[in-house]
């Protein structure tokens, strides 16, 4: 009897002191998880010094630009999906165990004429008209840089040379979007506009354009650039 | 007759969705039209200097305090700057014309830097060394890194001298432009 009576007091006792212990558990655990959630922040690099390499002078009128976004996607084989299990997996389960990549690029191509490959001929004046045969326009500057890129998915190991490769396909692609746009033509207008205000300013009455080969004024356009 | 009306407000009603599926589309379309138009944006910049640069990016991650060993990280990168004026705001008003004395006065913003690019096949992993119990590198984490060397670049655009040496150039080439023309004074001021 006073054994049953001891055995309940311990039971009473004790229940509790396991509740607390299990709460002070919990809440430690919601605390360092809580803290740690605040304390993780970016890793920092360090401050380091820019070597400047080359300097080049430049004579480049960019006059349109285009964006877009990019979904770039890589897989490649990795040791599991190469052995047997990852192939009993794949084809038992129909589950993709390759490495995946998948990149969401944000990029701007430049487009307008480089002046420094106007000829002393390129400009010529008959009495009160100049005469000008601007360059062909051409993509001045394709820009991906790293915070133009998000990296939206991983698995698997992807080293930089890999990651690189898959970002450079960025640039063809905004290149061939550019081209199918039109935004060398739309340079070349731009230019045109440009450069005739810039002569007007300066008093010329009369701007006429030797265009080049690939460009075919719309009708009528022509008389924009006379005035 | 109970049938008819059913049939009657049926055949509204298919009317209406397809009214309402036709308005869409349009919408749709003319949304992704617009989009497309502004994707190309007009400009007039003049890029009178490019500067290549190169850059270290490195980082040593010690990692929290329940994470055991660090993980070290070194990359390289290449980025072209360049700079030069924004003319998108010049007008007729900023150039004034002495004709009698074949002077010329040409008003420009100041310099300021136009583009800068980091060419991803110039960005190298140069060095990584990771302990047994840490994970490696992932191309999140080294994108991450990137980015911020991608913002000390910027930074550091007021001290690589970049912009004198852009005004210098753009001076140098509207002097050239309208000595040609036939001026015999050119003055280029910043504003």
């Amino acid at each position: 009897m006073s054994g049953e009576m001891e055995r309940k007091r311990i039971t009473l006792s004790v229940g509790p002191s396991v509740f607390l212990l299990v709460g002070v558990l919990l809440a430690g655990f919601f605390l360092v998880s809580s803290l740690e959630k605040k304390k993780k922040k970016e890793l920092t690099i360090d401050n380091t010094a820019l070597i400047t390499t080359r300097i080049r002078d430049l004579g480049e009128m960019t006059t349109a630009c285009y964006y877009d976004e990019i979904v770039l996607t890589g897989s490649k084989k990795n040791a599991f999906s190469e052995s047997t299990l990852g192939s009993l997996v794949r084809d038992g389960f129909g589950k993709d165990v390759d490495d995946h990549l998948a990149i969401i690029a944000k990029g701007t191509v430049r487009a307008g004429i480089d002046l420094r490959k106007m000829e002393t001929e390129s400009v010529r004046f008959s009495g009160d008209t100049a005469i000008l045969r601007l360059p062909s326009p051409e993509y001045l500057d394709v820009i991906v840089n790293p915070s133009d890129f998000e990296v939206f998915a991983e698995s698997g190991r992807w080293g930089q040379g890999e990651v690189s490769r898959l970002q450079d396909k960025a640039r063809e692609r905004l290149i061939s979007e550019a081209d199918y746009v039109g935004l060398k033509r739309t340079a070349y207008e731009g230019a045109m506009e440009a450069i005739s205000d810039l002569l007007k300013a300066c008093g010329v009455s009369y701007i006429r354009f030797d265009h080049p080969a690939f460009y075919f004024p719309m009708p009528g356009t022509e008389a924009l650039y006379k005035r | 007759m109970m049938k008819g009306r059913l049939h009657t407000v049926s055949v509204i009603l298919l009317l209406c969705i397809l009214t309402l599926m036709q308005g869409c589309s349009r919408g749709g379309s003319d949304k992704a039209l617009r989009q497309e138009i502004e994707s190309i944006t007009s400009m007039k910049e003049l890029g009178l200097v490019e500067y290549r640069v190169r850059k270290i990016i490195k980082a040593d991650d010690q990692g929290e305090w329940y994470k055991i060993g660090d993980r070290k990280i070194l990359l390289s990168c290449t980025a072209y700057l360049k700079a030069g004026v924004d003319l998108s705001s010049f007008s007729a008003e900023d150039i004034s014309v002495d004709r009698s004395e074949k002077k010329i006065t040409v008003t420009l913003p100041h310099a300021r830097l136009l583009s800068l690019s980091i060419p991803p096949s110039e960005i190298r992993q140069e060095f990584d060394q990771v302990t047994l119990l840490r994970s490696e590198f992932s191309a999140k984490e080294r994108n991450a890194l990137l980015r911020q060397g991608e913002r000390q670049i910027r930074a550091s655009v007021p001290s690589l001298g970049i912009l004198p040496k852009a005004e210098e150039n753009a001076r140098k080439f509207f002097e050239s432009t309208f000595y040609g023309m036939g001026f015999t004074t050119v003055e280029v001021v910043f504003q």
